[in-house]
């Protein structure tokens, strides 16, 4: 079977994209979406301004988006200006990176049953890819810096050490009573940052989208 | 504990020749989780719609947008299936005003919903309301879980629900719901 991983370019393909990712993120977080403001508490969340879709024989099996501005982490993250420079500085990268405009990957979503193939990493290593995530979509042709939030065994999961990008620890995600039942104490949220030039390898970084990929069902793993 | 039957309030029979207006409408409860703004504005559309039939217009638009978010919020959380239609029906019999939602439902919330109608049927509206307060400050939750009892409490409303089972599929029931005002509570705001 071939994936196919495109950007959403048409308003069908943006729709299809957000009833996907509404379906999934209320079935299982009790989450609602809203273009005409959000509210944390009340689990009313904005959507990504950016989709990426994982297609099989044109039905959509996963996708993942970006906020190209009005990120999480800085609207629920309480991020500071430091805490990214002093990451910045730390790579030895912050004069490259003045006046960074700041995007956020989020609400990676695979469809029911197509668990065993692996998409989840797939379409979130194409997801670096500088045309999706660098793409210059508020046309202020400014450097991006990307963050991204979760849970830490989510984030080294899919990030470094077992994914091929280096997520670098910005600070500790604040409680909210919405995420009560997913973090825990031995498992809180973080708030990540990455460094496209650095932190990104050049194979991910200077993929072309669209792109196909083969893919097989893994079996299962044995006890689990 | 059967939670197929009649639970609630008892509701004032209508005579069907005795109606002035009605309006029906159908919908996709993941329309609404995709759009969350669509409830307010279906709750706004629907209040607009029946305005007319009061006195004092802007008050009872208030009333009948507060009343019906808060049922249509409802439909999209608690709908079992967001891909299968739910409905929302209001009838005005010059008298009353009754607003009618129905749809599928999973055990717990319809549990949960049967265990609430038959505790409001029997207790005071405002002692209900301090007690579920303290619950939910004390339990971390997100809803407030004062949306009907709020409706009784500021409209004097009535509220019963018709709970049937689904055929073939034991978990699920279909919730019929059922609120009935006096249309001068309504003016009164
Ligand atoms: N249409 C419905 N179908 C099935 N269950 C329902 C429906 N409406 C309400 N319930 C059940 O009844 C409970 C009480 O509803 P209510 O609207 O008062 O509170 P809530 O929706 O949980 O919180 P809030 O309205 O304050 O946001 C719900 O938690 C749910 O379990
Ligand atoms: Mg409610």
């Amino acid at each position: 079977m071939i994936l196919r991983i495109s950007i959403a370019k048409t308003r069908a393909e943006v729709l299809r994209c957000q009833y996907f990712i509404a379906e999934i993120y209320n079935r299982h977080y009790q989450i609602m979406f809203s273009e005409d403001g959000h509210d944390l508490d009340a689990r009313i969340e904005p959507y990504p301004q950016k989709y990426l879709m994982g297609t099989v024989d044109g039905l959509l099996v996963c996708a993942f988006g970006l906020y190209t501005r009005n990120t999480y982490v800085e609207r629920y993250g309480g991020l500071t200006d430091e805490e990214v420079l002093g990451q910045l500085e730390e790579a030895g990268v912050a004069d490259r990176y003045v006046g960074a405009t700041r995007r956020e990957l989020t609400k990676l979503v695979v469809r029911d049953g197509w668990e065993s193939f692996g998409l989840a990493r797939m379409i979130l290593n194409a997801a670096h890819s500088r045309m999706f995530c660098e793409g210059d979509w508020d046309g202020d042709g400014r450097p991006v810096l990307l963050l991204i939030c979760g849970k830490v065994s989510i984030i080294e999961r899919f990030w470094a050490p077992k994914g091929p990008v280096r997520a670098r620890y910005l600070a500790p995600f604040p409680r909210y009573p919405v995420h009560s039942e997913y973090r825990s104490e031995k498992d809180p949220m973080q708030s990540r940052l990455i460094i496209p030039d650095v932190d990104i390898p050049a194979a991910l970084r200077e993929l072309t989208l669209p792109v196909e990929l083969e893919i097989t069902a893994r079996a299962p793993k044995v006890g689990g | 504990m059967d939670l197929v039957g009649q639970v609630g309030d008892t509701l004032t029979p209508q005579d069907p020749a005795e109606r002035l207006s009605k309006l029906r409408v159908e919908l996709l409860p993941i329309d609404l989780i995709v759009q969350w703004r669509r409830c307010s504005k279906m709750a706004d559309f629907l209040a607009g719609y029946f305005e007319y039939h009061f006195e004092d217009r802007p008050v009872a638009a208030q009333v009948l947008s507060t009343g019906l978010n808060e049922l249509i919020e409802n439909l999209a959380k608690f709908s079992a299936n967001k891909q299968k239609p739910v409905s929302i029906e209001i009838n005005h019999y010059g008298e009353l005003l009754t607003v009618t939602t129905e749809n599928e439902a999973a055990r717990p919330q319809t549990t949960a919903l049967r265990a609430r109608l038959a505790r409001m049927a029997t207790t005071d509206p405002e002692e209900l309301f301090l007690e579920q307060l303290e619950h939910t400050a004390s339990s971390d939750r997100a809803a407030s879980g004062l949306g009907l009892i709020n409706l009784k409490k500021d409209y004097g409303a009535r509220l019963a629900a018709e709970i049937r089972a689904v055929p073939d599929d034991p978990e699920r029931f279909v919730v019929s719901l059922q609120l009935e005002l006096n249309v001068d509570a309504i003016e009164r705001g």
